[in-house]
């Protein structure tokens, strides 16, 4: 029994994690099913092993709308109703085989979550909490007085167990072996999920929703998707508890479904990191909970599984070997894209980015008035100014954050006005933040691996079975790694990012905004917080992108550096362009001088 | 059906300032701390289990028993605060997990609560035992006058509280930048207690007056709990007074609800206002629409 559990809670731990592999799986979760099969043959344990089972499905599934995407939910016990009850009024009352029954369910927990979700998504933390409460608790009542079809607090017997005609699944066993390997698949599912395009987009959101709609990210659509994948799982939780114990009543699908799942996703370390602990320790503590004789030395055998699977997860990954001399790779980057800049002088001179008589008001106060400004197709455009001058205000409008009171912006020849951040970065315009947003939840490559978002296809079929995604995730992990290797991340490629020393985030943030291809890059205060060596590599890398044909706006208050490398200055004050030109002409500007140059001077000298 | 419906209404009234004073203490912490304490209808339930237990188990005259339910629901508000939400305040915790945490309280408490006092539902004598005022057709119970006169008392007393005394205006100063206010001085993680005691006070004094016209139990605490954060939430967060004006909107929604539809969609109904409010005007019926 002590070596079942250890299995199982070992599985968990290596099944919850980004390094999962496949068959391992299988052979555990046979194992499991044997030992399972050979050892237990009713009584307690039995109904304790198959509740287990089914309460591993439901907290995977709220671990992917929860864990993953950052978002709460007290409702998901409404979405187990529903398939529950499908599943037994059509078995029990119309006589359907169960299969065609917890199908329809299902079916109908997905139209459920469709049109709930909508809605709801939209809300946040305290609110999306009690929005979600109230879809569980209106689940709860519903079922309760709708007396007609769920026979209220009497509940429906008489359930059939699972299966298809001659292969039902009578025994005890055989339906803890059936719920062991769905629960199995389950995890397995979760965690292809955590390791794809999908799973990404859904920890950037957990990690800023702002950070991940600059990089193209639909973050309502994301939403929408964890929340409707989980709220599948919950349905198969459902479904498969009413099958397995041929009963329901509205207590099965009460608040404490959810409190006991939140219990178990918190013991399992809901706030540490997205997916990994997270899983397996709530499958360990739950099992802890509930094999109550002789459960204690299988405890910390499993805890030491963890922790030794644990180092090995995250220490060296000595396999990789040594990286080539970035210095020799940013030079060969530099001489290979400078000729195309030559060559497309006449293109260069075109403007990729047209702001036209643009003006935005907050209540009184004027934060831009008639700001007119064009970006040209190539090279570094710097725009400075005074603290409150409306420089980040203006990159929020740039970018889609927010809408300009009147004027337009042109993104090439398209008028980009009002357009959502999300669609104004598939057209190639990505901004950094001047407080850095990376998704503290994905290690360092990771995060540069959101960043190819755009430029990547698949959903939640890739997810499940990866090798259809085989050939465009490796080009995206020598993307990622290239552009590592271009900003000097390459050592800490394996660390999550909120470890990163603060000038390597700001580094980050700009090879994740690269990994989107932009054509022209948005950054807000690159330098700020950086020191000397630090200013001086970043000038370095923006000199390189701009040589590789990236056009770069940039808002900077270091003026060494905004006069070292930026090939036209406009000067914003009190929301109006008081003077743009050459670094040469900006500093000779007397307007400029007085709002702003001379104290800068001043400050330097 | 008139006299039904005025009849329906005014019993939603009474109740409805009942779920106010409820919202109201989630609003006195929510505004001293960011924090939504789950286990606020706990203290509803308490109130009303004490005063009974107090009146009958040990003599206690009416007044006197509900006065100290009142005092002890403040003391386990501030004994809630120092070993449950301290500990978790102290490390920053993420709002999931204070929902989470002042939940189990709540379960606690409740389960406390049955293995103490049992499952039987306890009651109160109405405060004035007299035959119901007659306005017109509308039979108007004292205990009726008794709810809406103490949630007047209350909120007068509680906004001469936040305007007038130091300690009420340290408080708000508390609600409006923690940080300034403990650099002025203010000592801010008192006033947190403070907050959870009072908040349970106000829990504890609706549920005296409400009882002696329904019944309490072990397990009305979630019910009470959410109905006073729909108030709250209907009244637009964080405002006392608009608190009490959603409740007593969500009292006559119910009571009507129950009119018109059936008993069974009086929870129902309830929490559709809930989400037509989170949905539609997440500001309450006081704020301004975004």
């Amino acid at each position: 029994m002590n070596s079942l559990i250890s299995i199982w809670a070992k599985r968990g731990s290596i099944w919850a994690g980004r390094g999962g592999n496949p068959a391992l799986l299988a052979v555990w979760s046979l194992a499991a099913a044997l030992v399972i099969y050979v050892l237990i043959r009713g009584g307690y344990l039995m109904t304790v092993m198959q509740i287990a089972a089914i309460y591993t499905i439901f907290v995977t599934g709220l671990n992917i709308f929860m864990g993953y995407a950052g978002q709460v939910s007290f409702g998901h016990s409404a979405f187990a109703a529903v398939s529950g009850y499908a599943s037994a009024v059509l078995t029990a009352t119309y006589g359907w085989e169960p299969l065609p029954a917890a199908t329809l369910g299902l079916a109908g927990v997905l139209a459920c979550a469709l049109i709930i979700g909508y809605p709801t998504l939209r809300l946040r933390g305290h609110y999306l909490a009690m929005a979600t409460l109230a879809i569980g608790l209106i689940a709860y009542d519903v079922a309760v007085e709708w007396g007609s079809v769920t026979q209220g607090y009497m509940g429906i017997s008489g359930i059939p167990p699972l299966g298809i005609g001659r292969f039902t699944v009578t025994s005890d066993r055989g339906v803890l072996v059936l719920l062991i390997v769905i629960a199995a698949l389950g995890v397995l599912a979760a965690a292809g999920i955590r390791r794809s395009r999908l799973g990404r987009a859904f920890v950037a959101i957990a990690g800023s929703e702002n950070a991940a709609r600059a990089l193209g990210i639909d973050v309502a659509h994301y939403k929408l998707s964890a929340f409707m994948i989980s709220a599948f799982y919950a349905g198969l939780a459902g479904s498969l508890f009413v099958h397995a114990v041929g009963f329901v009543s509205p207590e099965v699908f009460g608040l404490h479904m959810v409190v006991l799942a939140f219990t178990m996703l918190y013991i399992g370390g809901i706030g540490t990191f997205a997916g990994r602990p997270r899983l397996h320790h709530a499958l360990y503590r739950r099992h802890r909970h509930l094999c109550r004789p002789g459960a204690r030395r299988a405890d910390r055998d499993a805890a030491a599984g963890d922790i030794s699977h644990l180092q090995r997860i995250s220490g060296p990954r000595l396999w990789r070997g040594s990286d080539p001399d970035p210095d020799l790779c940013a030079r060969r980057h530099c001489v290979a894209a400078e000729t195309p800049v030559v060559a497309s002088a006449q293109e260069a001179s075109m403007s990729i980015l047209r702001l036209d008589n643009v003006t935005r008001r907050f209540g009184g106060l004027v934060a831009l008035e008639n700001v007119s400004l064009e970006v040209p197709r190539r090279g570094i455009t710097a725009i400075i100014g005074p603290n409150g001058a409306g420089k980040t205000t203006l990159f929020n409008i740039i970018s889609g954050f927010n809408t300009p009171t009147a004027g337009n912006v042109f993104f090439g020849d398209e008028n980009i006005t009002g357009v959502a951040p999300e669609r104004i970065a598939k057209r190639g315009l990505v901004r950094t933040f001047q407080l850095v947003q990376l998704f503290d939840d994905l290690t360092v490559l990771e995060n540069v691996k959101v960043g190819r978002h755009l430029h990547t296809r698949g959903g939640l079929l890739t997810a499940l079975i990866p090798n259809l995604a085989i050939w465009q995730e490796a080009a995206v992990e020598s993307a990622a790694r290239a552009l590592l290797q271009q900003t000097g991340l390459t050592d800490s490629a394996d660390i999550l990012a909120s470890a990163l020393p603060y000038g390597q985030k700001r580094l980050l943030e700009i090879a994740r905004a690269l990994a989107a291809e932009p054509k022209l890059l948005l950054l807000d205060e690159p330098a700020a917080g950086l020191n000397r060596e630090e200013t001086q590599r970043l000038a370095n890398l923006l000199r390189q992108i701009a040589a590789s044909g990236t056009a770069i706006l940039l808002i900077e208050h270091d003026m060494s550096l905004v006069m070292n490398v930026a090939e036209r200055i406009a000067v914003l004050d009190f929301g109006r362009v008081i003077a743009s030109g050459t670094p040469a002409e900006v500093r000779q500007n007397p307007d400029v001088i007085a709002a702003y140059l001379g104290q800068a001077e001043a400050a330097l000298a | 059906m008139l006299d039904l419906v005025m009849q329906a209404i005014a019993s939603g009234v009474a109740i409805g300032c009942v779920y106010g004073l409820i919202g109201i203490g989630f609003c006195v912490i929510y505004n001293a701390s960011g924090i939504v304490n789950f286990a606020q209808g706990a203290f509803v339930m308490l109130g009303g289990m004490v005063a009974s237990a107090a009146l009958k188990s040990y003599g206690i005259p009416l007044p006197l028993a509900g006065i100290l339910a009142i005092v002890i629901c403040a003391g386990l508000g501030v004994v809630l605060e120092r070993i449950v939400v301290r500990p978790l305040w102290d490390r920053q915790s993420a709002t999931f997990v204070m929902i989470l945490a002042t939940l189990a309280a709540q379960t606690v408490i409740e389960r406390l609560t049955l293995i103490v006092a049992g499952d039987q539902p306890k009651s109160l004598p109405m405060f004035t035992d007299r035959p119901p005022l007659h306005v017109g057709t509308l039979a108007i119970s004292f205990q009726f006058l008794w709810i809406v006169g103490g949630s007047a008392l209350a909120i007068a007393l509680l906004a001469l509280f936040f305007s007038s005394t130091k300690t009420g205006k340290a408080m708000r100063a508390c609600a409006i930048d923690r940080d300034a206010a403990a650099l002025q001085g203010i000592p801010v993680s008192r006033m947190l207690a403070l907050a959870f005691g009072l908040s349970a006070a106000l829990g504890a004094f609706a549920g005296v007056l409400i009882t002696p016209t329904q019944y309490t139990a072990f397990n009305l605490g979630v019910p009470f709990a959410i109905s006073g954060f729909i108030a709250a939430i209907v009244g637009g967060f964080g405002r006392p007074l608009g608190a009490l004006a959603g409740g007593i909107f969500l009292g006559v929604v119910q009571a009507l609800a129950i009119v018109y539809l059936g008993s069974a969609f009086k929870n129902i109904a309830a929490l559709s206002i809930l989400l037509l409010f989170l949905f539609i005007r997440p500001t309450g019926l006081l704020g301004s629409a975004k």
